[in-house]
């Protein structure tokens, strides 16, 4: 709408400006003109005046001389006659009148004008009064009075004012139109760049071409086209890598799928054997054995777990990498779990004459919210390393807690000193680097993957913090880190326990057990590990014999396996809740059995009805601990 | 000797007073009979009005009229306080009207009658059908030129007045009349061209020329007035003035010079009254 407010037009702009010089210029030519008609018309008058005197004193000095008033009066008759001349009167010095035509007898002669006046508003008619004395030789003979009549002059003014106005008038129409056919010629291309403008403005990026000339509107259209040209092509291009992008973006993400699918699949296939193997090993190491025997099994054992800690490193690395690994958030007791860290691995410290310990500032607040796992994996980690690195001195952990800006927001530092072999400066750079660790001799002689600083970095990036590493070749190492947190509103019971050995009791004795399995290691060692614990187990090998015990049998829980054939765990679990709810029996714990060890499998299995998760391998302590949680609610464990 | 110098301080004084209260009045007015054009006796009579006018402390105006018999009848009606024309109307003015003469002009006074050089007038009867050109009737060269036609037994011819005494030499080479009557001194006056194109084929007595005449009414202020034309006669001006009119100079009057003109006055009277 903007184009038809003709003042915010350049066009429109141009003719008002035209219009408003015009205007003036020709209002002062119009002025002028008046001016100068009116001087020159005063210069005549008073020419006029001039020429006409002589003659009229030429005319009446020798009648004057000889005191003839009548030929002077003649003369003034005859005078008088001459158009342009209101009357005629000749006085003696003393202003008698000797003489006159055109004035009455019986009024007085006017003044003459002292200056010429075209407009005078004092007089009836326009005029211009004389006085002149008729000298002959140096004698006064008398005194000349004429009035010009002005009429003449101030109607010439009127018709050249009437005539300049309209010419003036006409003059600035049709300049007006010739300046906006000008304008329309000139600008016509630049609305058309206008038209496009709007166009590329409201999206179309290709509108068609605009006229091109060989003038400078022209150019400036030619140049436009060129310009969106070269946007079109600019924006295909763009568009053809954004395609490409976004192919290569979907491939990447379907290779990471199947690369996570992959890793489930060979976790799950490691896990199921090691599940056998570690948990057979501990039945066996609970059964009487010869002292030689028993230190093999406890090498089977070491070694076993070993390989799940290098198999959990894999996964963990791999589930970050794939931006996979997702967080908690959920209240944890601080104390409780630095508690535990060095519960766990004070054994271990104690066997080489180590120190472990944990300070934290006073003003450390007790109940935080985070992930725990995650946290405990990084601590975990630092310590471990410390402990391995470490052969005379401590290793000690330290908190403290910086406020932020948030009301409830906090900064966590922790510190894991040691005082160990330390790290050389110019390998400080790569230790947080996957697959590498300072010295090439450091696995053969400590061994490892190197993948556990690498994972360590990860998880404090992904919990909001960083990580550092200050040492000293042969004085020890100090790990440093932050991570972000908030304060928990409420206690919370203390998330991590110290571990504790598995301790056979008979709270579970009785207890009607449904272990769902396919695989038959597994199914034997369900079977006396829970036999361990007094409890009834009835086997079922898939999805619908666990339905069809259940449809025979009441059970205090069931352990079911998600990986099985004719019916896998998730379905099986979905049709007894379903079976629950049309018969109104009582809620089945279910605890799913899995050696899918990903998140998503987590929250697949409760979103399926199941109630807890044991990840296979899993240790007996563990799986105790569920199982108790879940048949003796009101005795927690 | 004491009391008659004091006595003549005051007589000088009431003089200069009434001179003073006079020239508050009015001006002076000199009548000039006209004998040429208006135009020229007012440029003529100029040195003279200017000199009047320093010398009596007062305005001076020269006036004329449209023609003698106008003239003279102003005059006789007492309208100037100085009149200069003719013997015969100052005759007239003195016998009628009271006018002191003065005095006159040295030059003598004559008429003249012009022809063209090539005019076939040979004698006085070749005039008889023509016309005859005169100032008016009252003038003395007019007066001289019927007597002088009369004289000659010319009847038969037609005599045309005119105003302009400085244009009847030029209607006669115009062709406009046969003969022209004029004073010498007009005659003299011409440029010397149109002196050469005429011929004067008759010239009167030397006559009482202009006249300056006093008015009644001024005779208290007679010595001055006649002292100041005497020393307007004696001035640079009036030298130059008298020399470029060829009148030589002033003089008074003869006796019994006036009263010569006493014919001429009585035909003057008898114009005048027949107006």
């Amino acid at each position: 709408m903007m184009h038809f407010l003709p003042l915010r037009t350049v066009r429109g702009k141009l003719l008002l400006l035209a219009i408003a010089v015009e205007a003036l210029m020709l209002t002062l030519l119009v002025a002028n003109s008046l001016r100068l008609l009116t001087d020159n018309m005063g210069t005549q008058a008073r020419i006029h005046a001039e020429q006409i005197a002589p003659v009229l004193i030429a005319a009446i000095v020798a009648p004057l001389a000889q005191r003839d008033y009548a030929t002077v009066q003649a003369v003034l008759d005859e005078s008088s006659a001459v158009d342009g001349i209101d009357y005629l009167a000749v006085t003696d010095i003393s202003g008698k009148r000797l003489a006159s035509s055109g004035w009455p007898a019986d009024q007085e002669l006017p003044l003459p004008d002292k200056e010429f006046h075209l407009f005078d508003n004092e007089k009836a008619s326009p005029r211009y009064d004389v006085m002149i004395p008729v000298d002959a030789y140096g004698q006064k003979l008398a005194i000349l009075h004429f009035g010009l009549s002005l009429k003449q002059i101030i109607q010439a003014h009127g018709q050249l004012f009437k005539q300049g106005v309209g010419i003036a008038l006409l003059e600035i129409i049709l300049s007006a139109g010739l300046m906006a056919l000008l304008g329309y010629f000139l600008t016509r291309h630049l609305s058309a760049l206008t038209v496009a403008s709007r166009a590329v403005a409201a999206g179309n990026l290709t509108p068609p071409p605009v006229p091109e000339g060989d003038d400078e509107v022209g150019h400036l259209g030619a140049t436009f086209n060129a310009m969106s040209r070269a946007i079109a092509e600019r924006i295909r291009e763009l568009t053809e890598a954004r395609d490409e992008e976004k192919r290569l973006a979907q491939a990447a993400e379907a290779g990471a799928r199947e690369k996570t699918a992959f890793l489930a699949t060979v976790s799950h296939e490691i896990r199921t054997p090691m599940n056998g193997i570690l948990g057979m090993t501990d039945l066996a190491l609970s059964t009487e054995l010869t002292a030689e025997q028993r230190e093999y099994l406890t090498w089977v054992k070491l070694s076993g777990e070993s390989l799940m800690r290098v198999l959990n490193d894999i996964l963990d690395f791999s589930k970050i990498d794939a931006g996979q690994l997702s967080l908690e958030k959920v209240p944890l007791n601080l104390p409780a779990m630095l508690d535990s860290m060095v519960g766990i691995y004070s054994a271990q410290a104690s066997e080489k004459g180590l120190t472990l310990s944990w300070q934290a500032a006073p003003d450390l607040p007790a109940q935080i919210v985070s992930d725990p796992v995650r946290l405990r994996q990084i601590l975990s980690n630092l310590v471990a390393n410390a402990l391995k690195f470490t052969e005379h001195g401590s290793v000690s952990i330290r908190v403290s807690a910086e406020p932020l800006a948030t009301v409830d927001a906090l900064k966590l530092h922790f510190s894991v000193v040691d005082t160990g072999i330390g790290i050389p400066s110019d390998k400080l750079e790569m230790i947080f680097a996957p697959f590498s660790q300072a010295e090439s001799s450091t696995t053969r002689k400590y061994g490892g993957t190197g993948l556990g600083l690498a994972i360590v970095s990860r998880l404090v990036k992904l919990l909001g913090g960083e990580i550092n590493v200050v040492s000293q070749p042969g004085q020890g190492s100090t790990f440093s880190f932050s991570i972000n947190c908030r304060m928990s509103e409420t206690p919370h019971a203390r998330a991590s326990a110290p571990a504790s050995t598995p301790v056979p009791d008979n709270s579970l004795a009785g207890k009607k057990i449904l272990l769902v399995e396919d695989t038959p290691v597994n199914q034997i060692l369900g079977r006396k590990l829970l036999a361990k614990f007094g409890c009834e187990v009835t086997l079922a090998e898939d999805g619908l014999q666990a339905l069809a015990a259940c449809a025979t049998a009441d059970f205090d829980l069931a352990l079911m396996d998600m990986q099985m054939p004719n019916m896998d765990g998730l379905e099986a679990t979905r049709q007894l809740r379903a079976r629950e709810r049309e018969s109104g029996r009582p809620r089945l714990p279910i605890i799913a059995l899995t050696a899918n060890a990903m998140s998503a499998d987590r929250d697949n299995c409760l979103a399926a009805g199941m109630d807890d998760f044991i990840a296979k391998p899993f240790r007996a302590d563990s799986m105790l601990e569920v199982i108790r949680r879940h048949c003796l609610p009101e005795n927690p464990a | 000797m004491l009391a008659r110098k004091i006595f003549g301080l005051l007589l000088l004084s009431a003089s200069l007073f009434a001179s003073i209260a006079h020239a508050q009045g009015s001006s002076f007015k000199i009548g000039i009979a006209p004998h040429t054009s208006a135009r020229v006796i007012l440029e003529m009579y100029q040195p003279l009005r200017l000199h009047l006018e320093r010398t009596l402390g007062q305005p001076v105006d020269i006036q004329t009229a449209p023609d003698f018999t106008e003239f003279g009848r102003r005059a006789l009606n007492q309208e100037y306080d100085l009149a200069i024309t003719t013997g015969h109307q100052a005759r007239l003015f003195q016998t009628d009207a009271g006018y002191l003469p003065l005095l006159t002009y040295k030059a003598e006074f004559k008429a003249v009658a012009l022809v063209t050089k090539d005019s076939k007038y040979r004698k006085p009867g070749d005039l008889n059908g023509a016309t005859v050109l005169a100032l008016s009737p009252s003038s003395l060269v007019s007066m001289w030129g019927v007597r002088w036609l009369k004289s000659n037994n010319i009847k038969e011819l037609t005599v045309r007045y005119v105003s302009a005494a400085d244009s009847v030499s030029r209607q006669v080479l115009a062709g406009d009349a046969a003969l022209a009557f004029t004073s010498l001194a007009n005659f003299q006056k011409l440029p010397a061209e149109q002196q050469d194109a005429l011929r004067i084929v008759a010239e009167s007595e030397a006559m009482a020329g202009r006249i300056y005449l006093l008015n009644k009414r001024q005779s208290s202020q007679q010595a001055r007035i006649d002292a100041a034309l005497w020393s307007f006669a004696g001035s640079e001006e009036g030298r130059k003035y008298l020399e470029q009119n060829k009148l030589e100079g002033y003089r008074k009057l003869r006796p019994k010079e006036l009263e010569a003109m006493e014919p001429y006055a009585a035909e003057t009277r008898q114009i005048l009254k027949g107006k």
